[in-house]
């Protein structure tokens, strides 16, 4: 996995503006997030986290600046980002689905169906992989640990989890804490992004911290 | 193989959902009251009913009216942007993804196609019998002025019964209810992703008034019917018995192949500059 490094994969943002309208909420945005780290964003909801997270995912367009993946420029009508894992928004599911039914099915996707694999990541994320419980009657936290699951299950260059800890109890933020730092050993460039700053503090290595629109460099 | 599963998974899980069950209803009752006044006529005369009913279901234009609606409702959930699509869509890619909606298009107007024959069968029971011929109760109602004797809310066109098989003009309906419903879903699909959803609920409901319209127009106005699909679902007006200038079944099929090639392309074009929001309805 180490020599994954020599690839050397980073995601840089360079001076991204985004409006709705007339209202500006990405201002000349700047930010590296490089592979065997974890980079983190502070800031309150509403701040524009969300928007620059789905900006570099390719899932909203970009008014001005560029987004360079691994140095290379992504163009204006590029696809969607590949190989990322996501936690954008809200954790959304297939309700009437088991959490492990729910994995093979976005799994299948680009894979052979490996139930047994897909059972591991369940258990890595404090899951239990027999359940059939339907996802529309988990907790929030059983959601969100399964959203997790989902993005790590490929084994992505990048991870890129809005409010990743949201619903989790301590002894789960511990846990996806733990699960996030091998992650980062493993060489993935990761990009969090919080309203608590415990969270971003323990984790990061670097800090950014946002507020309407303008993002700062804290660490 | 997998890709396979994951297309038909995809379908699965969207179409067995409250909207088809609202379709299911919707159609029953509409179909219920069309076709019940058909069997009350038939235990009257008793005379059997045959199963091949709804070609002529789809010359009242009531009825082709509700059925636009019950389609746009249906799709009503396009561009399909619900929350959990976010994680599929990042996986498969806009252009693969735009593929399997269409794909999953498709698929549900062949379903709802098939749904429809099945409702439209089912209110003939307990006088439904299965035979390759007319038979003799729409035969009764096409010849003589029976059916408005006994209020009999359809109309049945004696050059359809005397000129056309039951079983090939079946097939030939089944055939346009799949590309009417189909191709409506593509307008709308493709208009949801160039301006916005509230814009292609309204042009499918256009589509929908539309078939009112060219029935009320089609003297004056028949280049109409070739831009409404739901009139289509008339066949008289595809066996040239409406009006002169009306597109045949191939003519239809061209319109419809075409249509479906130019939208594919405006859809797949524009899902890479389209901002991407997700919503939490089903």
């Amino acid at each position: 996995m180490r020599s994954d490094f020599t690839k050397d994969k980073n995601i840089k943002v360079k001076d991204v503006c985004k409006y709705f309208g007339k209202t500006q909420v990405l201002d000349h945005v700047n930010m590296e997030c490089r592979q065997g780290e974890i980079t983190g964003i502070i800031g309150r909801n509403g701040a524009g986290k969300t928007v620059l997270f789905k900006i570099i995912c390719g899932l909203l367009s970009l008014d001005s600046g560029e987004i360079l993946i691994n140095g290379i420029k992504r163009e204006r009508q590029a696809d969607v980002l590949p190989s990322v894992g996501i936690i954008i928004e809200e954790p959304a599911f297939l309700k009437y689905y088991s959490g492990i039914k729910n994995l093979e099915y976005l799994y299948m996707i680009n894979h052979k169906n490996n139930r047994q694999y897909l059972e591991s990541i369940m258990e890595k994320v404090g899951l239990d992989p027999k359940s059939k419980k339907h996802v529309g009657k988990y907790s929030m936290g059983m959601r969100q640990r399964l959203a997790i699951a989902q993005s790590i299950m490929e084994e992505p260059d990048f991870l890129v989890l809005d409010e990743p800890f949201n619903g989790l109890d301590s002894h789960g933020v511990n846990e996806m804490r733990e699960l996030f730092l091998e992650l980062k050993k493993r060489g993935k460039v990761i990009l969090i992004a919080s309203h608590n700053s415990e969270d971003i503090n323990i984790l990061c290595d670097n800090v950014y911290s946002m507020e309407s629109g303008v993002l700062k460099v804290l660490r | 193989m997998n890709k396979t599963k994951h297309v038909w998974q995809d379908f699965v899980n969207n179409f067995f959902s409250r909207r088809l069950l609202f379709f299911c209803v919707f159609q029953f009752y509409i179909l219920h009251y069309y076709i019940n006044s058909v069997k009350r006529f038939s235990i009257v005369v008793d005379y059997p009913a045959s199963p091949w009913i709804l070609p002529f279901v789809g010359q009242n234009v009531y009825f082709l009216f509700i059925y636009g609606i019950s389609v746009i409702y249906f799709y009503s959930n396009i561009p399909f942007m619900q929350r959990n699509e976010m994680y599929a869509l990042i996986r498969e890619g806009r252009k693969k993804w735009v593929y399997a909606k269409i794909l999953r298009i498709w698929m549900s107007a062949v379903s709802l196609s098939f749904i429809e024959v099945v409702l439209s069968i089912l209110p003939l029971f307990p006088c439904l019998e299965w035979t390759a011929e007319w038979g003799k109760l729409y035969n009764s109602l096409a010849m003589t002025n029976a059916g408005l004797e006994y209020n009999v809310k359809l109309s049945f066109s004696y050059e359809l019964i005397i000129e056309h098989d039951p079983f090939i003009t079946m097939l030939i309906f089944g055939i346009i209810l799949c590309i009417s419903t189909g191709l409506v879903g593509m307008i709308m699909f493709a208009v949801s992703i160039c301006v916005n959803r509230t814009t292609a609920v309204l042009m499918g409901t256009f589509l929908s008034v539309l078939s009112v319209v060219f029935a009320n127009l089609y003297l004056y106005q028949q280049w109409i019917s070739f831009i409404s699909p739901f009139s289509w679902m008339n066949l008289l007006l595809l066996y040239g018995k409406v009006c002169k200038n009306a597109p045949s079944f191939s003519a239809v099929i061209i319109v419809a192949a075409i249509s479906v090639f130019i939208l594919s392309g405006i859809s797949l074009k524009r899902i890479y500059i389209k901002d991407l929001d997700w919503t939490d309805e089903e």
